[in-house]
């Protein structure tokens, strides 16, 4: 089924056949693209959940003649923006009522990164320090840097796909990736030398 | 390729986007300078985690139906809704309130009426002093009684 007849289906005859069909071919771009803003896949595949809840509640006002994939990529950046927002918010809160009670605050505690790998102990621990450094690294950039850093390097998305997700023109995209990337190269080289 | 040139373009070369010539230059840089070499080894493997969190991803088969699930519920959540209930409750609070101010309103309208009734007696009571002085009559003396 084309993803037009997926959607009149699931919009004309509430079909679940259509729905699941639909989460089923669009699962690895949703998740993918979250786990580019957070730390574990466990987080991206709320976050996935979320962003389905979404589209079949909005799916009436979709309009056809942009891609599918691109109304997904929208939807997948902006709960996950968010999210690591709330989870920033939350982090603080921690913090502020660690610092009143005694407690120390976890400050960091949204940076907490997990190996989903079968590695050793050892592989565990270095795998997640880099993936710190990483995330913390993504994270530091501004918003639309990592937006565009994101669906390029998760995504392996063109230039064109970018721009259209972004609704910027391709020369803004370019921009946005090239000072992404020196900023993520300061950024990394700096902790990096730190470590 | 000095130090601080080859440090600004690590990342552009592990994404494999300098030009021949350019990354003939960078290689050859890290031939001689440890420093480098091992600056752009630990960052490749930094910057290599992009890969191995992306492979990681294995799809979840019951995730269409559980989100299915949920957007079921919710719906069959809103046909007991509970903002209604919150209106209904608001409504009650809004009721017993009124009733309460009408109540309050009443009794200490009475109150009022009682003590403005009494302080009409007291000017009426200060008004008849003038007339009745007190070492000869009390203002509220049976007259007619004293007469006779």
């Amino acid at each position: 089924m084309t993803d037009q007849q997926l959607v009149e289906d699931i919009l004309q005859n509430n079909s679940q056949k259509a729905f699941v069909e639909l989460v089923d071919k669009y699962q690895p771009l949703v998740a993918k693209t979250c786990r580019g803003f957070v730390s574990s896949y466990a987080d991206a595949e709320d976050l996935a959940q979320e962003v389905f809840m979404e589209v079949f509640q909005s799916l009436s006002g979709f309009r056809s003649e942009s891609k599918l994939s691109t109304w997904l990529y929208r939807i997948a950046v902006n709960k996950s923006l968010n999210f690591v927002k709330k989870q920033k918010r939350n982090g603080l809160l921690q913090s502020i009522e660690g610092f009143f009670s005694g407690v120390k605050g976890s400050t960091s505690s949204n940076l907490e990164v997990e190996d989903e790998s079968n590695a050793s102990p050892e592989e565990t621990v270095i795998n997640k320090e880099k993936r710190k450094i990483l995330k913390s690294a993504i994270n530091s950039l501004p918003q639309n840097q990592r937006i565009a850093f994101i669906l390029s390097k998760y995504q392996d998305l063109s230039y064109k796909e970018i721009a259209e997700v972004m609704d910027i023109s391709l020369s803004s995209v370019e921009s946005l990736l090239f000072r992404a990337k020196a900023n993520l190269q300061k950024k990394l080289s700096a902790e990096i030398k730190k470590s | 390729m000095n130090c601080k040139e080859v440090n600004t373009r690590i990342i552009a070369y592990i994404d494999r986007e300098l030009d021949d010539s350019q990354r003939a230059q960078f290689a050859e840089h890290l031939s001689v300078c440890s420093k480098c070499k091992e600056l752009v080894s630990r960052m490749q493997l930094v910057y290599g985690e992009i890969e191995v969190e992306k492979n990681e991803f294995s799809p979840n088969p019951f995730l269409g139906n559980k989100v299915w699930q949920k957007i079921q519920d919710s719906n069959s959540a809103e046909r007991v809704p509970i903002v209604p209930l919150r209106k209904m409750s608001i409504a009650y609070i809004a009721a017993a309130g009124i009733f309460l101010g009408i109540a309050l309103g009443t009794f200490f309208s009475s109150v009022l009426f009682d003590s403005s009734t009494d302080s009409t007696e007291q000017t009426w009571t200060q008004l008849a002093d003038e007339y009745f002085p007190s070492d000869i009559y009390e203002p509220y003396d049976d007259l007619s009684e004293t007469s006779k």
